[in-house]
């Protein structure tokens, strides 16, 4: 295990080396960090859209790994970025940092915007980097167990990437995520079917024959509904208040670094389930170090062990969302999904079968695009504090036209266009109506493979049912998938509601000191 | 209305549409071979074979849900009390709604009518300045206007060039989208000021920002990142891109070999 792990980081130290010695890499780094820190610090454009954006733009034309660095570093920055308006005006950059928010402004309110910023910015680094670490030790223990993965546990796994996401995105009824994981699925069955080329649901439209595409969906999830609601609005701007000294003073850094290693911790282990992302993260993670803390009291107020307990952790999940994507392309974020988009599109297939040396070359991406963003964090701040002064029906505008280029550039025609709006508009008004749209990508992204591994599975068995429970690994996915469906049922929660009422019940019952009967 | 309420009236219309959809879709299933697939001329008839299998499952599991939404709709409060109640009338007519409709509108108007034809600076720069000034100061004339301004130029290119094969065709609606443009440039500093008394700076500069940023997307993209553009023939870019490969191109060749 030690000589892996050895291998490991002398594999990675000559990637980050390789990588360090090449500048190009410093540019595409520093532009793309920082195009990803002013989309997180300007509220209405999100890191997912930094991601889709970027996709649209590098398309295919360039090789992988170039790509690679300019849409991790805005990944990276964007997730950061965020936290500038969380901290400065209360009004979260993107929904990552909404935990922010809760103890940032506070702590800005009371002239301690600087240290805030200056902290965040340190534990975002840690945080990115701890998720760099488990990426680059798990990611090789999963991708050994997944080699052991067959159709039959890809198909319940891809079930279930789109049940989980759906159950956990939702901010109304779960039904709601299902359904919108549901109508993914559908899209994604749109075109020539992957076993025998048969036609499904193309209404003579030749374009559909090759499928929805992955960049117009994309766009039109993530980019239109989020212009629609931001111009529906109207300019939303506000003045920073003074931030102060931002570099951090290193005792406080020590003082908090099991609160920053906690919450990183966390941020991997929530990245790591699929399509769940980086917003569960920082509510979880801030929900747990209010927990356990010993002035849970100041949560809320101001307290500095808040504000990192989120911004940690929402970092950290970058690594971990990468781990399903590399491991079983099943991607563990939103803006997780957007970059499975782009290797797609440059015909690498995340899974076993990909290239060992990508994933090291990813992970000192992510190294050196978290250090960067401690850079310029600490000593461009200002410089994007200014961003924030920018109304949102200014910057709108030219997203709609960025995604107009970048959609058509993919994909090389108008079709792509009419897809991007169709989509974006059906998005908007499913975010109206309170459905999370992130399962509906990953039902995009996922179906092709659900239907093929799904259909393979029965293939192989001669139409045996059974081999989806009989095989070790699929039975453990099914448990999980019929688990996870029973535990929304109402009947079922009933049932477990009333059992659980009965314990209590009975335990209080038995702390109850029986008086002895008086004597006659 | 408690939102709770809103949200489950609209939730009732929503499962109604996906029962329907979701039935529809079944039909449509139904037409794929299911128990007798084909594949390449080769009869392999089992039902596990089909392309309908994962639909079917599919669109069953989308009814079921459709259901259980309407449901939990209804006994939450969510079923309507009369027919017409809709509420959606209510939403179009309020500000936010109208100014959503616009938004949705001008969109539209941009990828189906614009796109296809105009050429991708002029197209963006209208559609940038228009919602610029149409949606910064929330006021409904400016709206009204901006709508307008888009509208004309997209329904001229929708109705007088609709197929996409005609992009080598003559540039009157090149022109016309530019007409609209600098109309709307000039208009919107005259109305804002007549309206509000003063122009506020990022209308002032709104024009600007409006033709220098596409301007500069589609020539990095074109020549810097190598990609597809809009409309290669379109009014201006056709000419850049004479210029590009027929004045640039050679004289920086022959600077090189000097």
């Amino acid at each position: 295990m030690l000589d892996f792990v050895a291998t490991q980081f002398v594999n990675f130290g000559v990637s980050l080396l390789d990588l360090a010695s090449d500048p190009l890499t410093y540019v595409y780094l520093v532009c793309s960090v920082s195009l990803g820190i002013v989309f997180g610090a300007l509220p209405g454009l999100t890191a997912t859209l930094a991601v889709t954006i970027l996709t649209g733009f590098f398309g295919n034309k360039f090789p992988v790994e170039q790509s690679l660095i300019a849409l991790i570093g805005a990944y990276v920055g964007a997730i950061y970025g965020g936290s500038y308006p969380s901290i400065l005006l209360s009004i979260p950059g993107t929904a990552a940092s909404a935990a922010t928010a809760m103890d940032g402004y506070p702590l800005a309110q009371r002239g301690r915007g600087g240290e805030a910023l200056g902290l965040t910015t340190t534990a975002s680094m840690i945080g990115t980097m701890i998720g760099t670490f488990c990426l680059l030790i798990f990611v090789w223990i999963l991708l050994a167990l997944s080699s052991q993965i067959a159709s039959p546990e890809k198909a319940l796994l891809a079930l279930f990437g789109i049940l989980v996401s759906g159950t956990l995105m939702s901010s109304d009824l779960v039904i709601k995520g299902w359904i919108a994981g549901l109508i993914g699925l559908a899209m994604a069955m749109v075109g020539l079917d992957p076993i025998l080329s048969e036609q499904r649901y193309v209404f003579g439209w030749s374009y559909l024959l090759s499928g929805f595409q992955v960049v117009p969906v994309l766009m039109g999830c993530f980019a239109i509904p989020q212009i629609l609601l931001g111009l529906r609005s109207g300019p939303l701007t506000g003045t920073p208040i003074q931030v102060g000294r931002i570099l951090p003073s290193l005792g406080t850094v020590r003082r908090y670094l099991p609160t920053i290693s906690r919450s990183g911790a966390i941020g991997v282990g929530i990245g790591a389930l699929p399509g769940v992302g980086e917003d569960v993260s920082g509510w979880v993670s801030y929900g747990v170090g209010k927990s356990v803390s010993r002035e849970p009291e100041r949560f809320g107020k101001g307290s500095l062990e808040g504000l990192l307990s989120s911004e940690t952790a929402n970092n950290a999940c970058i690594g971990g969302a990468l781990i399903p994507l590399l491991v079983l392309g099943i991607p563990g974020s939103p803006p997780a999904a957007a970059l499975l988009g782009a290797l797609m599109i440059n015909n690498v297939t995340p899974g076993p079968t990909i290239d060992p040396m990508l994933i090291i070359r990813i992970v000192a991406i992510l190294a050196m695009a978290s250090l960067t963003m401690f850079v310029l964090g600490l000593f461009m701040a200002r410089i994007f504090i200014r961003v924030l002064k920018l109304p949102r029906t200014i910057f709108l505008p030219v997203v709609l036209v960025l995604t107009t280029i970048g959609s058509f550039s993919v994909g090389g025609g108008t079709n792509d266009l009419f897809l991007m709006i169709v989509v974006g508009l059906v998005s908007y008004a499913l975010i109206r109506m309170d459905y999370p749209i992130a399962p509906l990508v990953i039902g995009v992204i996922l179906g092709g493979l659900f239907d093929e591994t799904f259909r393979r599975s029965l293939l192989i068995s001669d139409g045996d049912l059974t081999t989806f429970v009989t095989r070790p690994g699929a039975a453990i996915l099914l448990t999980l998938n019929l688990l996870l469906i029973l535990s929304q049922v109402p009947a079922v929660q009933r049932f477990f509601r009333r059992r659980f009422m009965r314990g209590r019940r009975t335990e209080t019952s038995a702390k109850i000191p029986i008086e002895p009967k008086e004597e006659a | 209305m408690p939102d709770k309420t809103k949200l489950r009236r609209q939730d009732f219309w929503t499962a109604l549409v996906m029962i329907a959809a979701s039935l529809f879709f079944l039909y449509k299933t139904s037409e794929i071979p299911f128990f007798r697939a084909n594949a390449a001329g080769v009869e392999a008839g089992r039902w596990y074979n089909s392309a309908a299998i994962v639909p079917y499952g599919l669109f069953t599991g989308l009814l079921l849900l459709a259901v259980a939404l309407l449901v939990v709709a209804i006994r939450q409060g969510g079923a309507p009390r009369g027919l017409l109640d809709l509420g959606a009338a209510t939403w179009i007519r309020s500000p936010a709604g109208a100014r959503t409709l616009a938004v949705a509108a001008i969109m539209l108007a941009y990828i189906f009518g614009l796109v296809p034809r105009v050429d991708f600076t002029i197209a963006s720069a209208l559609v940038i300045c228009a919602l610029i000034y149409g949606f910064h100061d929330l006021r409904a004339r400016a709206t009204s206007i901006a709508l307008f301004a888009v509208l004309s130029p997209s329904l001229y290119a929708l109705i007088a060039h609709f197929p996409q094969s005609q992009w080598n065709a003559p540039h009157d609606d090149d022109w016309v989208a530019l007409g609209a443009f600098l109309a709307l440039s000039i208009g919107m500093l005259w109305e804002t000021r007549r309206a509000t008394g003063r122009i506020d700076g990022y209308i002032k500069a709104a024009p600007l920002i409006a033709f220098l940023i596409p301007l500069l997307l589609v020539i990095v993209m074109a020549f810097g990142f190598r990609q597809n553009v809009p409309n290669r023939t379109g009014l201006l870019f056709g000419q850049i891109e004479y210029h590009y490969y027929v004045t640039l191109r050679p004289w920086r060749a022959g600077a090189s070999r000097e």
